[in-house]
């Protein structure tokens, strides 16, 4: 058997070519579970982390459990280029949220914008915007010197910013203006009508943030 | 059966370790300020904003065949050397060959401080008088980059050191 990685990063092909043996495909036929089971635990490891799924508006909230809530969006020319940002909670990397203007129920969308406002329900805890990247480009977020960190605790709704992006810059920021976010906010999510948000964003300051595709144009990455 | 099951291991094991390396910067500080110039030796400070190409796979840096240090993408190391001549050699993984085996030579006088940065770009880089050895270019998911070595000046690497962490000295 020869594995063969594509181009592309995300696609592996296996190719069986056991030419050995007179009755090869029989062979592999009676071989297929035992690689199809091999296969499948391997991807359920690498996909062990669990990620976090949105708020689908269909039950009440859990008090033992603390929302937070934002805006994610990216400006584009031609075509959006998939803005994905990571959340992780401190301590437990496996325990993660990933933010995307990519997909359904987007309630942000423009001719050269697109993203949506968005809602979790996470356990309490400090969480750190870990990494941020395009799912169309292969530029990673850089190393930072200081750490994007909030807490929130069991029953609060908190704010963590809103986050922008584009594909000139390649530097993400985030804003922490809470008002222009509340009425969106409550007509995607009704659930949050009258509920007080704490505005964590308010006290973490962010820095410009580049990606490795980013590029220095005379005044430094992210300084324009 | 086995054997087959044995391979399927070692590339799956292989696959999922392709991302790490040997060495990392976890928890490596930043870089801070310049150190002062000393008067009977030059400085060099060798550096490499995170690229988008191989960023985990370290860029050996030799000064005259002795290993000087090692760049991951985000890194940088400070060496100091008497003045004179030197050839200065970076190597890669022989899978990268493609992406900065590169050497040239440097002139050095103490006192002076020198900033060489190992870039990377989408398109060639211009003819800005900071190419050190030869740029080479190779194509990534259909993608051209180029890379090379240049001698930078003081202003622009203290924008990109700022993104920079401290490698971890070589042994």
């Amino acid at each position: 058997m020869h594995i063969r990685l594509n181009r592309y990063p995300n696609k592996v092909e296996l190719i069986y070519t056991d030419t050995h043996r007179p009755n090869g495909l029989d062979h592999l036929k009676e071989q297929s579970p035992m690689y199809a089971r091999f296969i499948l635990v391997t991807v359920a490891l690498i996909l062990s982390g669990c990620t976090a799924n949105q708020y689908d508006n269909s039950k009440p909230l859990d008090p033992t459990q603390a929302v937070i809530v934002g805006r994610i969006a990216e400006g584009f020319l031609t075509q959006p280029h998939g803005l994905q940002i990571d959340i992780q909670r401190q301590g437990e990397p496996a325990t993660r949220i990933q933010l995307r203007t990519l997909g359904n129920n987007k309630d942000v969308h423009g001719r050269f914008v697109l993203g949506e406002h968005f809602m979790y329900q996470v356990p309490p805890g400090t969480y750190e915007v870990t990494g941020w990247q395009y799912q169309y480009y292969a530029g990673k977020s850089m190393a930072r010197r200081t750490a994007d960190r909030f807490t929130v605790k069991a029953g609060e709704v908190a704010y963590i910013g809103n986050y922008t992006a584009n594909s000139l810059s390649y530097c993400l920021t985030r804003n922490s203006q809470l008002e222009p976010a509340v009425e969106p906010l409550v007509k995607k999510f009704p659930i949050l009508k009258d509920r007080p948000i704490n505005n964590v964003a308010e006290s973490v300051p962010f820095a410009p943030w580049p990606t490795s595709d980013a590029r220095d144009d005379g005044k430094g990455l992210c300084n324009f | 059966m086995i054997k087959h099951f044995l391979a399927a291991v070692a590339v799956a094991t292989s696959l999922l370790l392709a991302g790490c390396s040997t060495s990392n910067l976890e928890g490596r500080p930043f870089f801070d300020t310049l150190e002062a110039p000393r008067a009977d030796q030059a400085t060099l400070y060798f550096y490499r904003v995170m690229p988008t190409i191989a960023a985990k796979v370290p860029a050996t840096i030799t000064v005259n065949g002795n290993t000087a240090g090692e760049l991951l993408g985000g890194s940088y190391f400070v060496t100091h050397l008497p003045a004179g001549k030197y050839h200065i050699k970076s190597s890669t993984s022989p899978l990268l060959a493609s992406r900065d085996n590169s050497a040239f030579d440097l002139q050095v006088e103490s006192g002076k401080t020198y900033f060489i940065a190992d870039q990377e770009n989408t398109e060639p880089f211009k003819a800005d008088g900071q190419l050190l050895g030869l740029e080479s270019h190779a194509n990534y998911q259909r993608s051209p980059f180029y890379f090379r070595y240049a001698l930078v000046t003081q202003d622009e690497a203290l924008r990109a050191l700022k993104w920079c962490q401290k490698s971890t000295p070589v042994r």
